[in-house]
């Protein structure tokens, strides 16, 4: 399933991606920072996911929103921020790719002469409130954060929130975000990918004319990454509005394409992911202990993390659970899975490549992959190599890759109901989740 | 070297448009309908069934039903239990989406075309030999509960099951598909066979196939699979209940959450069914007041005030009136303002500040343009398939839609949303702390405290 698509990167280091998909009128403009939660700082959190707002709000040659134009224009239009990169995209019907390179183009060149005190202001308080819309008040919300906090250590770049802490976002000052954006956001720290009805020869003279002529920007260091690990299990519990204890077993793992990684994608399906896996089966279907258990191998830039949670059924103790979820890792990591349980792991996998070619824009559709490979592997065309990550692999790298998973120390939280710390497991000291 | 751009915002050219693919209907001897679209480029197809039957056809003492019955289709079939069930899905790249909403029910799957007179056969057995163990049906429905019990400390969650009572009252839409405790601890395995045979098993249904396909291949497939009904399917027949006993308004309700973050609000009231001849003109009007980011209230809430990540108002249609509603999250302090500013926007819409000509020329463009992106997948060619199917909507109404959009004038949003979102019947859900709502001025009569227990 290859993908035809050119690659070309202009004077200034802006990488640009095109691939002519014809089945609409429509084009999907995406654009990928390499900058997320991970390039901040202690006391200075929560500015990449800001800007996902700050980047809305206008820019030196369009100083108004940017939702009207696009909107009367027919266009789909949101961005997302996580602990390695910022993506802002569009989907236009093909009358609109000009205004979507003019203003994707604006706000990266021209947007600091238009971001005041008051725009700031308003989003910072927009993104409070996101923050306890989707964190603080939300059962479990604030688990994620939780179990961050525990996993890394502090100066880890994944040890703090996305979202940022709320004091920090209060702190932040004008030249704070200002000195940020002019780190990170210019043509040498982004890919653009162009996916959909377009004449690639017309396409890349209109992105040359709006991008062409912007400044490289000065060169973005890796970021360090303290190499201590936790030293051992650590156990923890937060209090929460909800009525069920649930508890979340994580573990550092393999970063994004690593050794280990897609075979571990392989452990949380048989363990833990649908009907068939082996915890549903035993913790939610036969012991009935569990009203659910998930499991996902979170595969990012500096290191992976992979995660099992389970929610108690009525009754029934996370401790019982947890028994239960150690027996059957073991048991992965001593056997490794059936011959039938990997080449139906593989076969599902192989499916979902193929039905993530079904959009040309948006979250995960052929544009933002373009742009994933191109930043993350410095390949845009690497759809089958991807793939070939899994049907290459044996029950020996399934059982290895669990092995090592197991071996490793990890952090068990308990979110138990408020007044209800008895009910974590036991041994569990008060998380930080702030 | 190509000369660098002015600065300054392009004109949006044309786009070419489209037209909505042809629909292939077949019905065979017994009534059930074969319809098929043909989608290229990807080997995938979608393949569902639809039943014109929902939640609203629950009986009053077993609320719930339909959806626990969907539910429990995939817990296995006579001859493949669970486990194999599930594997077999999964061999070939799928699982089951089971939906369940006031009008009808449907389940579905995605598969690679190679894989789909397999797939056709697990959906038939699926929906025709379910397993309906005692012990799962035990597992599912305790799941069910311990799930509606999880639901009281969502603070959405309950916002919507309060809303949905205070509107409808004992309507057939005032309660949620998932049903409530009282309901579902009452509900029994006979009652769930007997549905499943007696209702839902008699119902003509629809099988819709998007995809990579043939019409030839689809009617296949599934006169090989599905089970011929003897006697021939019955047509549903929807709930008759007068929408005049309908609880009135304006009223003030507060779910009370002790020292809670934010306030989930829900403002609105019973509006427009889905064959109301004003679809287009609610389009328009919805658009302008809170359908988009650039919408009237959330320019208000967030843009202008901060007050919220976002709100948003739309039109559930169904096959009777269904529910307008305004629903957003906002900081715990700014609980009345944003009570007082919602109500004032749906207002002034119809009143003091009518919708002006370049907002509704604006409206229409995003409507128009924005509508090929609708029809890119074959999951949402499939999901407009089956609004055709299931309320009877004509061949060309995709392709009218544009057409309709473009032809609503100013005087047409000020009167719909007169008379389907007159504010002075609008009713108002509050879940949040009550130290930071007041009644005065809302002009919605006192504040009633709900809250969702064992009922």
């Amino acid at each position: 399933m290859e993908i035809a698509y050119t690659k070309t990167t202009l004077a200034n280091g802006l990488d640009v991606i095109l691939h002519e998909d014809h089945a609409l009128p429509i084009v999907a403009v995406n654009v990928w920072y390499h900058v997320g939660s991970k390039d901040e700082r202690p006391g200075r959190t929560g500015f990449a996911h800001l800007f996902e707002h700050l980047m809305f709000e206008g820019s030196a040659n369009h100083d108004s929103g940017y939702f009207p134009p696009l909107q009367d224009a027919g266009a789909a239009v949101n961005g997302s921020t996580n602990a390695d990169r910022t993506n802002y995209w569009e989907v236009v019907p093909t009358g609109a790719l000009e205004l979507a390179l003019f203003l994707e183009s604006d706000r990266m060149g021209f947007l600091l002469p238009a971001l005041t005190e008051k725009k700031f202001t308003t989003q910072r308080e927009v993104v409070i409130n996101e923050r306890r819309q989707n964190y603080e008040n939300r059962p479990y919300g604030l688990a994620g954060i939780a179990m961050a906090t525990a996993l890394y250590p502090s100066r880890h770049p994944y040890h703090w929130p996305t979202i940022g802490y709320t004091p920090d976002l209060r702190d932040a000052t004008l030249d704070d975000v200002r000195d940020f954006f002019a780190r990170h956001y210019h043509p040498a720290n982004a890919s653009l990918a162009l996916a959909g009805d377009i004449d690639p020869a017309r396409a890349l003279a209109l992105v040359e004319r709006y991008f062409g002529d912007l400044p490289a920007g000065p060169p973005v260091p890796a970021v360090a990454v303290p190499h201590d690990g936790i030293a051992s299990e650590r156990r923890i519990v937060l209090e929460d509005r909800v009525d069920r204890p649930r508890v979340y077993l994580a573990w550092r793992s393999p970063a994004l394409f690593a050794e280990g990684d897609a075979a571990l994608d392989v452990v949380a399906d048989v363990i833990a992911s649908g009907k068939t896996s082996r915890l549903y089966r035993t913790l939610v279907h036969e012991r009935r202990l569990a009203l659910d258990v998930s499991a996902a191998q979170s595969s990012r830039e500096l290191e992976g993390f992979f995660q099992l949670a389970a929610t108690a059924a009525p009754g029934r103790t996370l401790a019982e659970i947890e028994a239960v979820v150690t027996a059957a890792l073991a048991e992965l990591a001593a056997d490794g899975p059936t011959d039938a349980e990997l080449s139906r792991a593989l076969a599902q996998a192989e499916a979902n490549f193929i039905y993530r070619l079904q959009t040309v824009g948006g979250f995960s559709g052929k544009s933002d992959q373009l742009n994933a490979y191109n930043v993350y592997r410095g390949d845009p065309g690497s759809f089958d190599a991807d793939l070939a990550r899994y049907l290459r692999l044996t029950p020996a790298d399934v059982r290895d890759a669990a092995r090592r998973l197991v071996a490793s120390p990890h952090v068990a939280l308990s979110v138990v109901p408020t007044g209800g710390s008895d009910q974590a497991l036991a041994g569990s000291e008060t998380a930080v989740a702030s | 070297m190509t000369a660098p751009a002015p600065r300054t915002l392009p004109a949006v050219g044309d786009s070419r448009g489209i037209h909505f693919p042809p629909i292939h209907k077949h019905t065979r001897g017994d009534g059930l309908r074969v319809w098929t679209v043909e989608h290229r480029g990807l080997p995938v197809v979608c393949l569902s069934v639809l039943w014109p039957i929902g939640s609203a056809a629950d009986p009053v003492d077993r609320f719930g039903l339909t959806s626990l019955t969907a539910d429990l289709l995939d817990e296995g079939t006579r001859t493949l239990d669970a486990v194999a069930l599930h594997d077999a899905l999964a061999r070939i790249g799928s699982h089951l989406e089971g939906e369940v909403g006031p009008d009808a029910a449907a389940l579905g799957l995605v598969t690679l075309v190679r894989h789909g007179a397999r797939a056709t056969e697990l959906l038939a057995d699926v929906a025709s030999h379910p397993r309906f163990d005692e012990s799962d049906f035990v597992r599912v429905r305790d799941n069910r509960i311990s799930r509606l019990v999880q639901m009281r400390d969502v603070p959405a969650a309950v916002a919507e099951r309060i809303f949905g009572t205070q509107l409808y009252g004992a309507h057939p839409y005032g309660h949620s598909s998932v049903g409530v405790e009282r309901t579902l601890r009452a509900t029994t395995l006979d009652d769930v066979r007997r549905f499943h045979a007696e209702v839902l098993l008699r119902t003509t249904p629809t099988i819709i196939a998007v995809g990579d396909v043939t019409p030839a291949d689809v009617i296949r497939w599934v006169d090989a699979a599905w089970p011929v009904q003897a006697g021939g399917f019955v047509a549903a027949t929807a709930p008759s209940v007068s929408t005049a006993a309908l609880p009135k308004g304006p009223s003030l309700s507060l779910v009370q959450r002790a020292n809670a973050a934010q306030s989930e609000l829900r403002v609105g009231r019973v509006s427009a069914a889905r064959s109301t001849p004003d679809y287009a003109a609610l389009a328009v009007m919805n658009t302008i007041l809170g359908g988009t980011f650039v919408s009237r209230v959330n320019l208000k809430l967030r843009e202008q005030k901060g007050f919220t990540y976002g709100v948003r108002s739309t039109f559930d249609y169904r096959r009777e009136p269904g529910p307008f509603s305004v629903q957003t999250s906002v900081q715990a302090s700014a609980t009345t303002e944003a009570i007082a500013d919602i109500l004032t926007e749906i207002r002034d819409i119809s009143g003091a500040r009518p919708a002006t000509e370049v907002e509704i020329a604006k409206a229409q463009a995003a409507l128009t343009r924005s509508y090929p992106r609708s029809f890119e997948t074959v999951e949402q060619v499939a999901r407009a398939v089956a609004q055709m199917a299931l309320h009877g909507l004509s061949d060309d109404y995709f392709d009218n839609f544009v057409r309709d959009v473009s032809r609503v004038t100013a005087a047409q949003v000020s009167d719909v949303a007169q008379r389907y979102v007159p504010a002075e019947d609008l009713h108002v859900v509050v879940v949040g702390d009550r130290s930071h709502l007041s009644a005065d001025g809302l002009g919605r009569g006192p504040i009633v405290e709900r809250s969702v227990g064992e009922d």
